[in-house]
């Protein structure tokens, strides 16, 4: 495994390479490091206070900026359960608006965390009778009088098989199963199946006939071909933040249905692939925010603050307020002119306090060839596996007190 | 990108420019569209007056000094500047606009308007631009929008500002040239363009209100887009909506009335196209804390030289409603429909995915 594979990984997979886990994870090789980080155990955070009801209480934007803290830390102590956590974060999204309670997104947050490498199948029936869910896709306004079918949509086109698997009528017939799934309000707004709100007459969903229910409707869209495909391609994207080629896919596809749905499968499956590898090499691939925050957070040993919130909005992904149902687009979605700028500017004040980064150059770079001052200033950023062009331009500058901030406005840091 | 998608993006390309050129088009035809976000109260903007049901609906809210369009309608009088727009019939109000089971999130109802209901992640005017080989531009204090959201691999960018965009971090010549040498060379072309954009657009302030101020914007901006997409916030009123639904009308129309008078003092007027829109209307019923929740159909507004002024469909009924909502007269999808065929020469089935009746509102 080359450095660069190594550095590769590592950021997909976690939040950053920092050279001693480069270090180690070539000693380990790829399959038994990732078997460590499928098994660690579920670390305990205690959870911020935060209320669940009712929604859209006072105070709810400073819970949520406590929530946003919360999360930040756990994703800062980085592990593929944590990223993973974050892929689902965006799959299966919710947002604050229009749910308004940070207490029914922790709940949430701690769904997917717990079932983050879990079977899809549960994990699906688990979040569809979340209550954030269900507020947030009107899932509990639908009743057999009047179905709504905003879930039933989502639920098909964003969550399982993609659209094309199925008709519109088909859709109508889904929203039908789904009716009487409520929120217990008086019993602090719990899921709730209520008969007397349920269409129990006879429908036909795909191959499906009879009087079917929602749990009936989620377990044969898990269980789809199309589901496998929309959902081990979504995955590569996250991780990869590129398309994936469709041979890859395929080969995910088939992994997720021989093993049920085991995601741990999947991921173990995506990350030990020759096309994961070889992607190494392309240098094409965008960090998300929160990878470029985190990433040179560890670097520099600073830690998240409430203000980043304001930084992180600006750089396009604040957690809990997706820009829209479909979730965060991944790679070149992320970067707009004002966005780039943001980032940009965020990194430029992460090393601003001159006399400190000045020094530390300095220190670096002294008493060495140009070679050992790039190798140096590499290390030291994280930025080991950085190409040729970046390593030109370092040998040419690196006596100028301000390399450091050279090395993060380049586009190398941008980029997994 | 696979070679495969790569190719039948190459002849999706010539496909469309085999399509006629656009006839009457004499100059560049430039479209801005206004997101009035929030939901914007139709029924307190375009005014049934002498409507019994609206002062029975609107107790508190109900306004009586319209500016009037016909009889029984009229505009809120906090759109005084547009008047003399719509009296030189250079405005068309589309009125009851919206779409089939209206979605009441702000978010997932701007997405339909923004997607103009596809499920692909990218926008109207992003495809739009892909295909034509346009530069598309954003002004304003939101990260880019949904419809300008490009299909994957795009070889152009939208350039998209703040209306107060920061200064880029002071840097060393040494250091800037050296950055501009490693992004030009950046084998990821979305970090590339947007770098070489941000050289154009270093800490600028344009001044005034919101909405002013990015319309000024794009004024400076003005040759390097032919599509433009900016926001005004303040529509959504849940309560005390008196009072902030005239100042925030009164900001889009002194906004407006301000870029018009530009747009003619430049030559522009004849081949610019205006269109303002929101992602719904609000309820016809004002709540009980003097404000409206969240509705159904709106106005739509189209401004410019080109645009034969009026009325077009029928103000809503308010005792015939759709789940207690203003029902739709025109989908927006129309609105965009023949923004596309008879504004800007294209074949709007690749922009919206299938075909939408027209609107016949050109001078």
């Amino acid at each position: 495994m080359t450095a660069r594979e190594a550095c590769w990984l590592l950021r997909c997979a976690g939040f950053g390479a920092a050279p001693i886990e480069v270090a180690r994870l070539r000693r380990m090789g790829a399959s038994a490091w990732l078997d460590e980080q499928l098994r660690a155990p579920l670390s305990e955070v205690a959870p911020p206070s935060v209320t669940r009801l009712p929604p859209g209480q006072p105070g709810v934007a400073v819970q949520v900026s406590l929530l946003i803290q919360w999360w930040l830390e756990r994703l800062a102590q980085g592990g593929l359960r944590e990223k993973m956590t974050l892929f689902w974060h965006g799959y299966f999204t919710s947002s604050l608006d229009p749910v308004f309670s940070a207490g029914l997104l922790l709940c949430q947050n701690q769904l997917l965390r717990e079932n983050a490498l879990g079977h899809f199948d549960e994990l699906l029936l688990r979040v569809s009778q979340d209550p954030a869910m269900l507020i947030y896709l009107d899932g509990f306004r639908n009743r057999a009088e009047h179905p709504n079918e905003n879930f039933a949509r989502e639920v098909m086109e964003l969550f399982t098989t993609g659209p094309g698997a199925y008709s519109e009528e088909d859709l109508r017939q889904a929203a039908r199963a789904f009716t009487g799934w409520e929120l217990a309000w008086l019993e602090g707004g719990q899921f709730r199946n209520n008969p007397a709100h349920h269409d129990s007459t006879s429908k036909r969903f795909l191959n499906l006939r009879g009087q079917l229910d929602g749990e009936q409707v989620l377990r044969r869209l898990a269980r789809d071909p199309a589901t496998a495909h929309h959902l081990c391609s979504r995955l590569w994207e996250f991780f990869c933040a590129r398309p994936g080629e469709s041979a890859e896919l395929d080969r995910l596809a088939r992994l997720f249905q021989r093993h049920h749905g085991s995601m741990m499968v999947v991921v173990k499956g995506l990350f030990t692939g020759e096309a994961f590898r070889e992607s190494a090499h392309q240098r094409r691939a965008i960090k998300s925010p929160l990878e470029l925050c985190l990433e040179v957070n560890r670097m520099i040993g600073h830690s998240y603050g409430l203000g980043e919130a304001k930084d992180l909005q600006n750089m396009g992904q604040l957690p809990f307020l997706p820009p829209s149902v479909a979730g965060w687009r991944q790679g070149t979605g992320w970067i707009d002119t004002s966005t780039l700028q943001a980032r940009l500017n965020w990194l430029h004040h992460r090393v601003s306090k001159a006399d400190r980064w000045t020094a530390r150059a300095r220190e670096l770079t002294a008493d060495c060839k140009p070679t050992q001052a790039v190798e140096r200033l590499l290390w030291h950023t994280h930025q080991q596996d950085a190409g040729p062009a970046l390593r030109e331009t370092l040998a040419q500058h690196y006596r100028q007190p301000e390399v450091l901030q050279l090395v993060l406005a380049s586009p190398e840091v941008q980029l997994k | 990108m696979n070679r495969r998608s790569f190719l039948q993006g190459l002849l999706a390309m010539g496909a469309f420019s085999m399509l006629p050129a656009p006839g009457r088009a004499s100059g560049v035809r430039r479209l801005v569209m206004i997101h009035l976000f929030g939901g914007n109260d139709g029924l307190n903007t375009v005014i049934p007056v002498s409507d019994p049901a609206y002062r029975r609906a609107r107790p508190g809210l109900a306004q009586s000094r319209v500016l009037p369009l016909q009889s029984g309608l009229g505009l809120h009088p906090a759109l005084q500047p547009l008047l003399p727009l719509w009296q030189r019939g250079k405005m068309a109000v589309i009125q009851g606009v919206g779409y089939p089971e209206p979605n009441r999130s702000h978010f997932l109802s701007s997405d339909m308007w923004q997607s103009a209901g596809l499920s692909s992640q990218d926008g109207w005017l992003g495809r739009l631009a892909a295909a034509r080989g346009w530069d598309s531009v954003q002004v304003d204090d939101r990260s880019l929008c949904r419809a300008l959201w490009q299909p994957c691999d795009s070889v152009r960018v939208p350039l998209c500002l703040r209306t107060d965009q920061a200064a880029p971090p002071p840097r060393p010549a040494w250091m800037e040239e050296a950055l501009e040498s490693l992004y030009r060379e950046c084998p990821e072309r979305t970090l590339a363009a947007n770098f070489a954009h941000l050289k154009d657009c270093r800490g600028q302030h344009w001044q005034g209100p919101p909405l002013q101020a990015s319309l000024s914007a794009m004024l400076d901006l003005w040759p390097q887009g032919r599509l433009f997409h900016t926001s005004l916030g303040g529509f959504d009123n849940h309560s005390d909506q008196l009072n902030k639904h005239a100042r925030a009308l009164n900001e889009l129309a002194s906004g407006l009335a301000e870029f018009y008078g530009q747009l003619q003092r430049r030559g522009w007027e004849k081949d610019t196209l205006i269109c303002v829109y929101s992602e719904f209307g609000r309820r016809v019923e004002e709540n009980a804390s003097g404000g409206t929740d969240h509705g159904g159909a709106a106005p739509c507004f189209l401004l410019g030289g080109g645009v034969k002024g009026g009325l077009y469909g029928e103000h809503p009924s308010l005792t015939q409603l759709v789940d207690g909502d203003l029902a739709l007269h025109y989908d927006f999808r129309q609105v965009y429909a023949s923004i596309l065929e008879d504004w800007l020469a294209t074949d709007s089935r690749e922009v919206l995915g299938r075909e939408f009746g027209k609107i016949s509102c050109w001078a």
